[in-house]
């Protein structure tokens, strides 16, 4: 920082620089976010991408299309009629944009599936699939021209379908549950989270993501050089306030007011703890954006904003042993 | 998990939503109306504007300054209300600037800002004493006949020490009740706000059904006891016009021009909530730009309609009289203020107080909606690594206390100094609007370039409106250039203004920190660069693939 503290390896300016990343999490199914994530590694000249999950969007904007080719659908609090292709486009745009998924239907069917979850819930899954696979096939051809490696895997919001467009992908590497090599440093990588009040499809118990945690952490051949990429920040670090949730997903109020408290996990922190890689890199806690040193580990949280269309992310430089500098930057 | 996005429940407005991770965001929409009328509240307009804006515009028609003063007003709330839609994160114009133009734009426009936030507090230091305690302890000394406490105002009123205590204490205070997060510091805000609506809300309704006669023989009556005289109230006209102040003058257009730039100085700054703008639930909707424009045109109906009340009640000329110095020595209260001459027609020294306590409180609740600026743009910088990440530290109600404490800290420096160097009270408020001007023109750049530079970010918001094919957020912001010029020139064309009368002080308070804030930021990059960060990426947008 200008006005903070110098930074600690300033000395080190001069050694080898092992390798140069750019890390982002919960682009949430905003588009334009993924197409920059994409874009990052020319922009920021790093030898490695790598997203740390929640990639899919949480709702579905139905679209009522009429026969005479109009359309009409609420988005944002405003209902959006038009009846050209140029009005309909800028309206997908705009619905991709903010991390939702169009889908244009008669009345009747849209009325059909407001009334059937099942059906809604697998329209859900469906089109988040093919949205996904859409954005990995872009990221194959674009990043395999470039020789940008690139590292993938869901997070704790992604639907198990996701797992396969990932793994099926020709230069997009699936780093989820296992050891990977980003550039000579070893990375293991986990998108389960701890429980939320939100019951998402990736969540395990303290006890099983520490045992899954130790497990990859025990093929490290040096953890000391190594990148721990866990979706959910460590527990009580400041990259993992946010306010408590009664189980019914309400605010919690404690003296009349909502109470911010440590939501990350208590496995994380303790792994990091234990092994103290070179660096932990985390999403989840949008709100949470920061920095901290546990031991000599630094470990970030990038922190979200993928509805405003910027994403959030941090430009960081490896040399050897030590993290050469760190950069939080939006893009 | 978590951030504030427009995804509810399951079958809510339209949408299919799956249960996913999510957040709700704390400030509702009707305390994001709150946030955005206090700026202008009509009590402040009523006690520290509308006599001053009858003096310097003798002939003037303040009801048609005010009319003109309303598409003013709206022009800043929908640049700013419009932006804030389309970028819904806390830091107000530096983060809509910085993300639409440039960074080193922004720091500009923090500078000026932030300099005229601790401007505004300090002018709001010096009136809680000048506006608030001082004429309150005359005005009741004097309808309770206690000289004892007449005396003691007289002297607190030259003394600096008193003038530094009650601004310090004020301060504290507004800091000290943020410390408890939102929660709380909403329902105080809540509260203050009713408590201060309600001092005007109770003289206006009295002084509606009071008859100018009924305030006569009252004022007579009262001031009868102190100057042995039968009839106060001529002889106040009286003397005012034998002094040369215009106490009934014909009507003149020019003449209310003056008094257009005087409303403007406390009535055009209905955007506040876009500080917050990350904290707003439904902060991408129409709601944010609609309470922002309610905001600044509310106040001015009601100041219109008090104005007018007070006109039947006291009298335009008798209003003009005893601004103008022509109430006997004996029974003057600095400023003149309303709660005064309603304690006279009332009769009531117990009447007064009330209506007093219920008013007082404007002040602190001023001085903390302005330190949000400050706070939330220190926040901002230190996310985007300019500042240290240290200032960004929250107490366990989520209140970033670091950065609170440093605006209070410079806050109370400024107000210091603006007591010892002995600056106009209006003068200080003048100076604030005009360097805040200068941020919030800035603003209106923002929002005429924002479809052409951002125009993804335009196209996927709320805040594609058009007029005549043209963006309403463009016009807004042309609205905003313009009137910012028009203020500016206002102020350096009248000398009753006061402020054209040392211009090198006034670029230094106006100019100087747009100045400062633009080499700055190249002087940060640079020594950045040096250590290996290059600050511009931590800006620059990505060009998408």
């Amino acid at each position: 920082m200008l006005l903070g503290r110098k930074q600690k390896d300033a000395s080190a300016q001069t050694s080898a620089e092992t390798v140069s990343l750019y890390y982002a999490s919960d682009v949430h199914g905003s588009e334009r976010c993924w197409r920059k994530f994409l874009g990052a590694g020319r922009f920021y000249g790093v030898q490695a991408l790598i997203m740390g999950g929640d990639l899919t969007g949480k709702a579905i904007v139905p679209i009522e299309k009429r026969p005479d080719g109009s359309f009409t659908t609420t988005f944002i609090g405003e209902t959006r009629s038009g009846t050209s292709e140029v009005e309909l486009d800028d309206l997908l745009q705009a619905i991709r944009f903010n991390g939702m998924y169009p889908w244009l239907a008669p009345a009747d069917e849209i009325a059909r599936l407001r009334d059937d979850a099942s059906a809604r819930s697998a329209l859900l899954e469906e089109t988040m699939v093919a949205e996904l696979q859409r954005w990995i096939d872009l990221a194959d051809e674009r990043m395999a021209e470039y020789g940008i490696d690139i590292y993938v895997m869901p997070g704790n919001d992604d639907p198990w379908a996701c797992d396969a467009v990932i793994e099926l992908a020709c230069h997009v590497q699936a780093c989820d549950d296992r050891v990977v090599r980003v550039g000579p440093h070893e990375m293991i990588s986990c998108g389960y989270a701890n429980p939320t009040p939100w019951n998402s499809p990736r969540e395990l118990d303290e006890d099983a993501l520490y045992a899954r945690y130790r497990m990859l952490a025990d093929q490290l051949e040096d953890p000391g050089t190594a990148i721990f990429n866990l979706h959910v920040p460590p527990y009580d670090s400041g990259l993992d306030t946010a306010n408590e949730m009664n189980p019914d997903l309400t605010l919690r109020y404690v003296g009349g007011q909502p109470r911010p408290i440590p939501v990350g996990s208590h496995a994380v922190r303790q792994i990091i703890e234990e092994v103290q890689p070179l660096l932990a890199l985390h999403g989840h806690i949008h709100e949470s954006r920061g920095e901290v040193q546990i031991g000599r580990t630094l470990a970030l949280n990038t922190g979200s904003e993928y509805n405003s269309g910027h994403i959030h992310g941090a430009v960081v430089t490896l040399s050897g042993t030590t993290v050469r500098k760190h950069q939080f930057v939006v893009g | 998990m978590s951030e504030a996005e427009a995804v509810p429940e399951v079958g809510k407005s339209g949408l299919f939503a799956r249960t996913a991770t999510g957040l709700v965001r704390g400030v509702p929409p009707r305390s994001s109306l709150i946030i955005n009328f206090i700026p202008g509240h009509p009590t402040q307009t009523m006690v520290a504007v509308l006599l001053f804006a009858l003096a310097v515009g003798a002939g003037g028609n303040p009801f048609l300054a005010i009319l003109i003063v309303i598409p003013m007003s709206l022009a800043f709330s929908y640049a700013f209300g419009l932006l804030t839609q389309m970028i819904p994160r806390s830091g107000g114009d530096y983060m809509l600037v910085s993300r639409v133009m440039h960074p080193s734009i922004g720091w500009m426009s923090v500078f000026c800002m932030t300099t005229a936030g601790l401007l505004s507090n300090a002018f709001f230091g010096l009136a809680v004493m000048t506006a608030g305690i001082i004429p309150l302890c005359v005005a009741i000394g004097l309808i309770a006949d206690w000289p004892g406490l007449v005396l003691w105002a007289q002297h607190a009123a030259t003394s600096k020490g008193w003038l530094i205590f009650f601004g310090l204490a004020m301060f504290a205070f507004s800091g000290v009740i943020q410390l408890w997060g939102w929660r709380t510091l909403l329902r105080i805000q809540n509260v203050f706000f009713w408590m201060v609506t309600a001092s005007l809300g109770i003289v206006t309704i009295v002084s509606l059904f009071q008859s100018k006669a009924h305030f006569e023989s009252k004022f007579n009556s009262f001031s009868q006891h102190f100057t042995h005289k039968p009839d106060a109230y001529a002889g106040t006209i009286a003397a005012a016009a034998k002094a040369g102040v215009a106490v009934h003058p014909s009507f003149s257009l020019t003449a209310t021009i003056p008094m257009v730039a005087v409303f403007a100085t406390t009535a055009i700054f209905s955007y506040w909530s876009t500080f917050v703008g990350g904290e707003l639930r439904q902060a991408s909707t129409m709601k944010t730009a609609r309470n922002m424009a309610l905001g600044g045109v509310i106040p001015l109906i009601i100041v219109a309609i008090c104005t007018a009340v007070f006109f039947k009640t006291f009298g335009s000329d008798f209003l003009r009289a005893a601004n103008g110095g022509g109430l006997p020595t004996a029974i003057q209260v600095p400023g003149t203020p309303f709660f005064y001459l309603s304690g006279i027609s009332v009769g009531s020294a117990a009447y007064t107080f009330v209506i007093f306590l219920l008013y007082i409180v404007f002040w602190p609740l001023i001085t903390y909606i302005s330190s949000l600026q400050q706070t939330r743009a220190i926040f901002a910088m230190s996310f985007d690594g300019v500042l240290p990440k240290g200032v960004t530290r929250v107490n366990r109600y989520g209140c970033p206390w670091l950065a609170l404490l440093i605006a209070m800290l410079m806050s109370s420096v400024v107000f210091i100094y603006a007591v010892f160097d002995q600056t106009g009270f209006f003068i200080v408020l003048a100076y604030a609007l005009l360097v805040q001007l200068i941020a919030m023109g800035l603003v209106g750049l923002a929002g005429v370039l924002a479809p052409k530079l951002r125009p993804d970010l335009y196209r996927a918001s709320t805040s594609q409106k058009t007029v005549a094919g043209v963006p309403l957020v463009s016009i807004a912001g042309i609205g905003a250039l313009a009137t910012g010029a028009f203020v500016w020139w206002a102020y350096l064309h009248y000398d009753a203004l006061g402020t054209n009368a040392n211009i090198g002080k006034l670029l230094a308070w106006t100019v100087g920190p747009a100045i400062l804030g633009f080499v700055l930021y190249f002087l940060v990059a640079m020594i950045r660069r040096g250590q290996g960060v290059n600050v511009e990426l931590a800006y620059r947008e990505i060009p998408p693939e």
